[in-house]
């Protein structure tokens, strides 16, 4: 019995052979023509906003933007709010970020479910949503509620106590990577969704009274979004992304806190970080810098990911063969016995985790009408194996549909 | 541009510029594939710095969502099942070639999108699954359960086939050619 990947095979339409006839004729030269002079011209070939906002503006752009000016006065405030900017974010706008929080900014009276209920109908435009409290409650304060609205993959949201009473949303889906790489090159990493083809993105820096807001296009999905506006990632100190499908109608968002203080100046050592016992986010993030610019230093192109739950995921470029011995080197001395540390310290409360999982199994047994058991104690896997083994591809569905729950946000499915 | 830059744009063309045109072609058909070719690349010039080590699963990356937005009015598998087989008319019979052809399109036109780009990333472009959870920017570890998963669902989809299915998607295929 042939396998599903043999069967595919053979009903290849075009194999290598055809490829290679295309290359050989004349074409490919054209083709490739064709990418030089859009290359040379700066011409858009498609929608590509985030990049193209970097280029300097030629003649003809200049003489778009003089006869959209009008426009542009009245499009102003949307893109770029004061403190007294608009609140109406149901629409194209972007949303008024906090720097301490990610919405709103300085917190609102009522429960958790209340502020989800807010955020919902608001920021998302989600107007017959059903809210789940999740159990559980970290030190801090954060109680989780999933947001089910009809014909969307449902989202969770962190809400958390805010100074002088009322919550917070701290955290939106699986927030997105801030990443850090040469200055002109350090951005957001926009995670693709499922069904996305358009959306926005807003922006707050530390320190700053402006949410910045920016328009996204697919093709900034699964790339890195950078912008002038934003010279340092480590100023991010919020963000919020809110995919759209092709009516311009909200179906997903991501977002999260990533800094609430300015970056340290100079990396202190490990020695020094680890001195009181604590790891901050600054110093974390001055670790990952300083392992950044060691590989820079070696000769290699570095970046790292930062997510605001903690997690670093770095990329290095060049020298294949040597890269993962240079980057052991670089990590090992500036950076490895303090992401252990941090690690333990934002450790997904058993909370958490547990009620991730036990979702997994209630979604597989709604559909099964089955029972496979509680989850019962972090690490157990009894009834996750038992509800895996049982209906695997409802068991997969079912985690595919909360991978906003992932503890990490890292699965990036 | 700078002589680094083009060398390594140069060198990218060199290396790629035919797997991206295979690729373009199998789900966009010879014709459009140029045009898919020339958009990648740009936009692979574009996201250069954000290039990983392992180029070819990247642009791979590059090239499932250029053509997302290129062709995502198009929102069924035609263009794949005009070419399944070698399109007969509509009254003429099905050799056997054909038929599994039409047969094994109707299965796969019944996957969800990221299930069948999986099958496919790894059956026609020959990637593994570390460097297709690359093109589809997801981890290793999700990949491979995405991966088992279209798998099984593949099979379920061919043994669910119907005459009535290969009729449809012969019909489609006959539609096509009358345009």
């Amino acid at each position: 019995m042939q396998s599903e990947l043999e069967l595919i095979r053979s009903a290849n339409p075009v194999d290598m052979a055809a490829a290679d006839e295309w290359s050989a004729s004349e074409l490919a030269p054209l083709c490739r023509q064709r990418v030089m002079e859009a290359i040379d011209s700066g011409a858009t070939v498609l929608a590509m906003d985030s990049v193209d906002r970097a280029r300097p503006a030629r003649p003809w752009q200049i003489a778009l933007l003089a006869g959209v000016v009008v426009l542009a006065a009245v499009a102003l405030p949307y893109w770029l709010l004061g403190p007294g900017g608009r609140a109406d974010v149901t629409n194209r706008v972007p949303v008024e970020l906090g720097t301490d929080y990610v919405w709103p900014t300085g917190g609102r009276s009522g429960s958790a479910g209340d502020l989800a209920a807010a955020f919902a109908s608001e920021v998302l435009g989600w107007t017959h949503a059903t809210l789940t409290v999740e159990p559980g409650i970290d030190s801090a304060g954060t109680v989780w509620v999933r947001i089910q609205e009809p014909e969307r993959t449902g989202l969770s949201v962190a809400t958390t106590p805010v100074p002088g009473g009322g919550r917070a949303i701290t955290q939106v889906g699986s927030p997105p990577l801030i990443e850090i790489a040469a200055p002109a090159e350090s951005g957001v990493s926009i995670r693709p969704s499922e069904g996305a083809v358009t959306g926005d993105i807003s922006v707050r820096l530390l320190g700053s009274t402006k949410t910045l807001g920016y328009r996204l296009n697919a093709t900034d999905f699964g790339g890195r979004f950078t912008t002038p506006d934003i010279n340092d990632a480590l100023q991010i100190a919020t963000v919020l992304i809110r995919y759209r499908d092709a009516n311009g109608a909200v179906i997903s968002a991501a977002g999260g806190q990533y800094a609430s203080e300015p970056p340290l100046s100079a990396a202190p050592t490990q020695d020094e970080i680890l001195a009181d016992g604590v790891v901050t986010r600054t110093e974390f993030q001055a670790a990952a810098q300083a392992v950044v610019d060691c590989l820079n230093q070696m000769g290699y192109t570095a970046s790292i990911g930062l997510g605001v739950g903690g997690g670093a995921s770095f990329n290095v470029m060049g020298g294949e063969d040597t890269a993962d011995q240079a980057f052991s080197s670089c990590h090992g001395e500036h950076m490895g016995r303090i992401e252990l540390i941090w690690a333990d310290q934002n450790a997904p409360s058993p909370e958490r985790e547990m009620a991730f999982y036990n979702a997994v199994v209630d979604c597989v047994e709604a559909q099964t009408g089955e029972s496979y058991g509680d989850v019962g104690a972090v690490g157990s896997t009894k009834a996750t194996d038992a509800a895996l083994d049982a209906a695997p591809d409802i068991y997969m569905a079912c985690f595919d549909d909360m991978i906003d729950w992932y503890p990490d946000g890292s699965s990036g499915g | 541009m700078s002589d680094a830059d083009r060398r390594w744009l140069e060198e990218l063309w060199s290396n790629y510029a035919s797997r991206i045109f295979a690729y373009a072609a199998r789900r966009v058909g010879q014709q459009h594939a140029d045009d898919v070719v020339s958009d990648v690349f740009v936009v692979a010039w574009r996201q250069r710095k954000q290039r990983p080590r392992k180029e070819l699963p990247w642009l791979y990356g590059v090239a499932r969502r250029v053509l997302a937005d290129r062709f995502r009015a198009e929102s069924r598998w035609e263009r794949l099942i005009e070419r399944a087989g070698n399109q007969p008319r509509l009254e003429e019979p099905l050799d056997d070639d054909v038929a599994d052809r039409l047969r094994l399109a109707a299965a796969l036109d019944k996957l969800a999108e990221p299930d069948r780009e999986a099958l496919l990333l790894t059956a026609w472009e020959g990637l593994k699954p570390s460097e297709a959870a690359v093109a589809l920017a997801m981890t290793a570890s999700a990949f491979r359960m995405r991966l088992t998963r279209a798998r099984r669902r593949f099979r379920s989809a061919l043994a669910e086939n119907t005459g009535a299915d290969i009729a449809a998607e012969r019909s489609k295929r006959g539609g096509q050619r009358a345009k």
